[in-house]
């Protein structure tokens, strides 16, 4: 009788005869086979290997830098003086770093190269629109070389190696991540994840394969700004996923260019676009900067700029991406399409459908900046009603067959057919000396047409004093066309004589009214004349809290009639304190805010103040210059933190500093005064004769007088 | 039926039915078939009895049995772990169980309550950062799978900042990582930090991971607002965003699961001025950590580098810096005293002082500072950036081979006279005896002849 079939004790295999031999051969395949495929430690070997590799490929071109001398402090932050990094890029010595290693303006640099030796580097100089720096060394005798990556090769996801030389000297320290992304910042730079800060600036961005994608400079993600950011822009995200490299191939291209002509700035065209979305709107230029690039090469406003180069750009940030990575200096061939004469300069507020365009084509050279710009004057004042409402003209006024293009004008604006009413002339002006009278209807100014008072300024903005001036003006039933030289701005207010202005009737309603924002603790409190949509100005008048309560506004009444203007007395947020920075996001947004609800006129929009709350003015003003046209200070020197930025034509300010003759403030405000107009703004000053001591206070006339003049000269052409 | 046959194919049927079609581990296939056989191995040892006496091996399997068991030796013995990921999640896994969580004081002005820990003994002991967490009687560590320990600190190293605490696990042993297995990282590393950042895992929730790379090895320079830190070692610079609130303690890992270092607490680079993340490595607080267990305080370690008994200074040397007004004023020459050993060595007024026995200097205060770490008796290599060109030059008070230390000795008056004698023109060193050293210069002046003797035996 046979039992169950027994194994012995032992493992099986020891006994296994031939048929179990195969069976264990099959089975010892499958367990090599198991073996052979890699753990996660062994995938981790190669990759550690490589990247390793790529590393010691660049590591000899990696330096350190060390900086003696300069600023200890630069806006306020505190500059680290430990050990920088560079990289060389060429066998005659030439070296690469971040701009942010450099912001204290060191005297000495010294730079340890890679057989260890030390020696004093030269500063050729600094590539603005990336925030590089060049410098040079005498090459010793076996100079590292370095492979660059081409930009076309890259692609988000791969290996990215950020190398400095901080910490230790010998070896340079590694941060490994991926490209997030290419072309960021208009286009001028690499993203990557890798950690990249004040210990790899001036490094470089390495492939797997050991080259060169490009050199590690703080960037700040969210400025792409139309000038040059500082040097510190972008540090402080150093630790948040986002690093930014310049690619070595545009280094390499501009390297010869970049040693003769030692510092690289950002090209510039000298124009301003229509406002709204960028991505959306096209390049339609409002305004060309007088002897800029632009007006050189007969840019107009209304032109829209069709190709930069060959490529096409359709909006603003195509124009921008085009345009960033050009350098002063650069050749640009700018394809624009102008509409034809005949057309309204695109200062309307409607899109013309189909209108007649012709192609030009130009060549221009970009600048590395753009001269000061300066208002220029003409002298003639605008009618109020000329202002006018939005609405279209009652039928009466089309009983006569007008021609085309007025009943369009008509019906666009609702002004007076095909051109704007005068109602003042500027004594011993180019107006004046034109022989512009008042009640002429200005038809064309610098041979476009003209239908309103938006037109007249966008035309002037783009002209400098001295520059000619011709005229078509309507003075009855005959065309007169008249010329002159544009001037500079007056430096006076209108006496009362001069003034053409009826002031609004005395039974003329005033409105009054409370304004608070939600969330803001300020108050303000305004009185409005009934007038017209338009034909009323504006003046934020930064009071106290005693100045905004309902009877002291009462009296601003018939400062309102007389001066057509809407006033607003506001309040600031700590009485005891007055007014200060802390206050200014309550006025930008008052601004806005008033102006929608009380529908003034865009062009008279003026701030004003007593002492500190001039000095807030001041603030405000430049800070809002496009919305704000006038800032009257009384009593009140320029901040002495502020510096005011030159006059740009967007954002011509009018300046009116006032006080006692006998006031110690009126040397410095003297001396404002010539600070102003030397940046190009038209400022005033007028010292007025008061009794020694005493304050001007709104409520004085002779201030009121001053300000009623000067609120109806505002806005003049 | 033959003697062998009966045995093939008694053994055929069972020895394949027992044994996994496809194992993962041939090594645990043998492990289950000797167990799925020993029930039927005392069957067969039974059996064996009984089985006839013509059953004998067949001389063949000799060999044979020889080259299976070496085959399946070798098998065994190189046999794989589980493939891929599986591998580092296990890793991942097996570390975090090591990683307790430690609750103690803060939870005020922005001062988080929470910090991580490491287990380095199966009996409970936990090293983590000497931080102010730790200052409460009712400190609390969370394992890995939620268990809760009162812990109470054994002792505290300030050099290193670390803390050794223990917690009561009774009888049952813990996952801990050993101190004495773990390894060294270099730069360009993968590692892993696990910590309690944020304190974002509670109870059974395992701390988080992070990856990155070790960026350098290199002696912490760095301080929180004023202080600076005090351990000066090398650290590990990590280019992960390792060091927030509540992961100082944590552990950094190799790939391979071994400890590295302990994750630091956080602080500002001295170097960059931006926030360090970085480990301490196990070789600079393992022989502290042993102390503490043993139940020694902390061992008064020698410092690197004692100060020379002797220091030099700018006076030595015949030097004077542009006054020290600014933070770091630059360190420019203003003034060299004539026949001084910086007047010897060359240098030159407005040479600007940018190596000092090879450590930069960037201000007035850190040529000093760097004099002072070298001894009189010694030369000391100045680098100087002068009119754009780094020149290295040598300097030394030893270097000025008249200069007399010894003083005037009655025993020996044509020593004290010729020392005297042999330095003509140079001024008297700093350190010169005296009033007695100008007496005999003037008349043995004109004296040639003892100049060479004195000048053998004034040199010290």
């Amino acid at each position: 009788m046979t039992r169950a079939p027994s194994t012995p004790a032992v493992p099986v295999a020891v006994a296994a005869p031939r048929r179990c031999r195969g069976a264990a051969a099959l089975l010892a395949l499958l367990a090599c086979g198991g073996g052979v495929a890699t753990r996660a430690q062994d995938l981790a070997d190669p990759q550690r290997a490589a990247l390793q590799h790529a590393m010691d490929r660049v590591a000899p071109a990696v330096v350190q830098i060390r900086t003696v001398g300069g600023v200890d402090q630069v806006d306020g932050a505190q500059i680290p003086n430990g050990p920088t990094t560079g990289l060389l890029i060429s066998p005659e010595g030439y070296l690469v770093s971040s701009a942010f290693n450099f912001a204290q303006r060191p005297s000495s640099i010294l730079v340890r190269m890679p057989d260890g030796s030390q020696q004093a580097a030269q500063w050729i100089g600094r590539d603005l629109n990336c925030m590089l720096v060049l410098l040079k060394v005498e090459p010793i005798a076996e100079m590292p070389a370095i492979e660059t990556a081409p930009l076309a090769e890259l692609q988000p996801g791969q290996w990215a190696v950020a190398l400095g030389r901080t910490f230790v000297a010998e070896r340079p320290n590694v941060s490994v991540g991926i490209v997030s992304q290419l072309g960021r910042m208009l286009g001028r730079v690499i993203q990557t994840d890798a950690a990249v800060s004040a210990a790899n600036y001036g490094g470089p961005l390495v492939d797997v394969s050991g080259r060169v994608m490009g050199v590690l400079a703080p960037m700040a993600p969210q400025s792409t700004p139309p000038g040059e950011a500082g040097e510190l822009a972008g540090a402080e995200y150093y630790d948040s996923g986002i690093g930014f490299a310049v690619p070595l191939e545009h280094i390499r291209e501009r390297l010869p260019r970049w040693i003769a002509e030692r510092d690289l700035h950002r090209g510039l065209l000298g124009i301003s676009m229509i406002p709204g979305n960028p991505h959306a709107k096209p390049p339609r230029l409002t305004t060309v900067w007088p002897d800029s690039p632009a007006a050189r090469a007969g840019w107009q406003a209304g032109d829209t700029i069709v190709a930069v180069d060959g490529q096409p750009v359709p909006s603003q940030t195509r124009l921008r991406f085009a345009l960033a990575r050009r350098y002063a200096g650069d050749a640009v061939r700018v394809a624009l399409q102008r509409p034809q004469s005949g057309g309204e300069p695109a200062s309307g507020p409607r899109e013309e459908s189909a209108p007649p365009v012709q192609t030009v084509e130009t060549e221009l050279t970009l600048v590395k900046e753009l001269p000061p710009y300066r208002a220029a004057f003409l002298g003639a004042l605008p009618a109020f009603e000329a202002l006018g409402p939005r609405s279209p003209a009652p039928p009466a006024a089309s009983a006569t067959p007008a021609p085309e293009e007025a009943r369009r004008a008509s019906a666009v604006e609702g002004a007076a057919p095909g051109g704007v009413l005068v109602r003042a002339i500027w004594p011993a002006s180019p107006a004046a000396e034109a022989g512009l009278l008042p009640g002429d209807l200005l038809t064309a100014l610098d041979g476009r047409p003209i239908a309103e008072w938006g037109a007249a300024h966008a035309v002037l903005r783009s002209l400098h004093p001295g520059a000619p001036i011709s005229a078509v003006v309507r003075r009855g039933a005959e065309e007169v066309a008249l010329a002159s030289r544009l001037a500079v701005p007056p430096e006076r207010v209108l006496t009362r004589s001069e003034l053409v202005a009826p002031p609004l009737a005395a039974d003329a309603a005033v409105l009054r009214g409370e304004l608070k924002l939600p969330d803001l603790p300020q108050t303000a409190r305004y009185a409005a004349p009934e007038a017209p949509e338009g034909t009323c100005g504006l003046l934020v008048w930064l009071g106290s809290a005693e100045e905004t309560a309902e009877e002291s506004v009462g009296r601003w009444t018939d400062f309102c009639r007389e001066a057509r203007v809407a006033v607003v007395v506001a309040a600031p947020a700590d009485a005891d304190a007055g007014w200060d920075d802390a206050d200014l996001p309550f006025l930008a947004r008052l601004l806005p805010l008033v102006q929608s609800r009380l529908r003034t006129d865009p062009l008279r929009v003026a701030v004003g103040g007593v002492r500190q709350a001039g000095q807030t003015a001041y603030k405000l003003g430049l800070a809002r210059r496009g919305t704000v046209r006038g800032v009257a200070a009384v009593d009140a020197p320029l901040p002495r933190t502020l510096k005011a930025p030159g006059n740009s034509p967007e954002g011509s300010l009018a300046f009116l500093a006032a006080a006692n003759d006998n006031s110690p403030l009126a040397v410095l405000l003297r001396n404002d005064v010539v600070a102003l107009r030397g940046a190009g703004y038209p400022a005033v000053l007028e010292l007025l004769r008061g009794d020694s001591g005493s304050e001007l206070a709104p409520t004085s006339e002779p201030l009121r007088d001053l300000l009623t003049r000067w609120l109806l000269g505002l806005g003049a052409l | 039926m033959a003697g062998a046959r009966p045995v093939r194919r008694r053994l055929r049927g069972p020895a394949l039915t027992s044994l996994p079609i496809a194992p993962s581990d041939p090594a645990t296939a043998l492990a289950a078939s000797s167990r799925a056989a020993s029930p039927q191995a005392g069957a067969a040892t039974r059996a064996t009895r009984r089985v006839p006496s013509r059953w004998r091996p067949s001389p063949l399997l000799g060999p044979l049995r020889l080259w299976t068991l070496t085959l399946w030796t070798l098998i065994a013995a190189a046999a794989p772990t589980p493939v891929g990921a599986a591998d580092l999640h296990d890793v991942i896994r097996d570390c975090q169980r090591k990683v307790v969580k430690i609750y103690g004081a803060g939870g005020v002005r922005g001062l988080e309550a929470y910090q991580t820990g490491v287990l380095i003994s199966a009996e409970g002991h936990v090293l983590t950062a000497l931080s102010y967490v730790l200052d409460t009687n009712e400190l609390a560590v969370v394992l890995d799978d939620g268990r809760k320990f009162a812990a109470e600190i054994v002792g505290s190293d300030p050099v290193c900042e670390l803390t050794l605490l223990r917690i009561a696990v009774g009888g049952e042993s813990v996952a801990h990582f050993d101190l004495d297995d773990s390894a060294a990282a270099q730069t360009g590393d993968r590692v892993l930090a696990l910590s309690n950042l944020f304190g974002i895992a509670a109870g059974d929730e395992a701390v988080s991971v992070l990856h990155g790379v070790v960026t350098a090895v290199a002696p912490l320079e760095a301080r929180r607002g004023s202080f600076q830190a005090n351990y000066r070692g090398p650290v590990y610079v990590l280019d992960a965003q390792a060091n927030n609130p509540g992961a100082a303690g944590g552990a950094l890992v190799g790939w391979d699961g071994r400890l590295l270092g302990i994750l630091g607490k956080e602080l500002q680079s001295s170097v960059t001025h931006a926030w360090l993340h970085y480990a301490l490595p196990v070789d600079a607080f393992a022989a502290a950590v042993r102390d503490l267990r043993a139940g020694r305080g902390a061992q008064a370690r020698s410092a690197a580098l004692l100060p020379p008994d002797d220091p030099l200074t700018l006076d030595d040397l015949g030097l004077a810096l542009v006054p020290d007004l600014l933070p770091r004023t630059p360190p420019y020459v203003d003034a060299i005293r004539d026949a001084s050993p910086a007047r010897q060595a060359g240098l030159q007024p407005d040479d600007l002082i940018v190596f000092v026995g090879g450590e930069p200097t960037a201000s007035c205060a850190e040529v000093v500072a760097a004099l002072q770490r070298h001894e009189k008796r010694a030369p000391v290599a100045i680098g100087v950036l002068r009119r754009g060109q780094l020149q290295q030059l040598e300097v030394g008070l030893t270097l000025n081979p008249l200069r007399s230390v010894r003083p005037r000795d009655e025993t020996a008056p044509a020593d004290a006279a010729s020392p005297a004698a042999s330095e003509p023109s140079a001024a008297p060193g700093p350190a010169a005896p005296g009033p007695a050293a100008p007496d005999p210069r003037g008349p043995a002046a004109p004296d040639a002849d003892t100049i060479p003797a004195g000048a053998a035996k004034g040199t010290p």
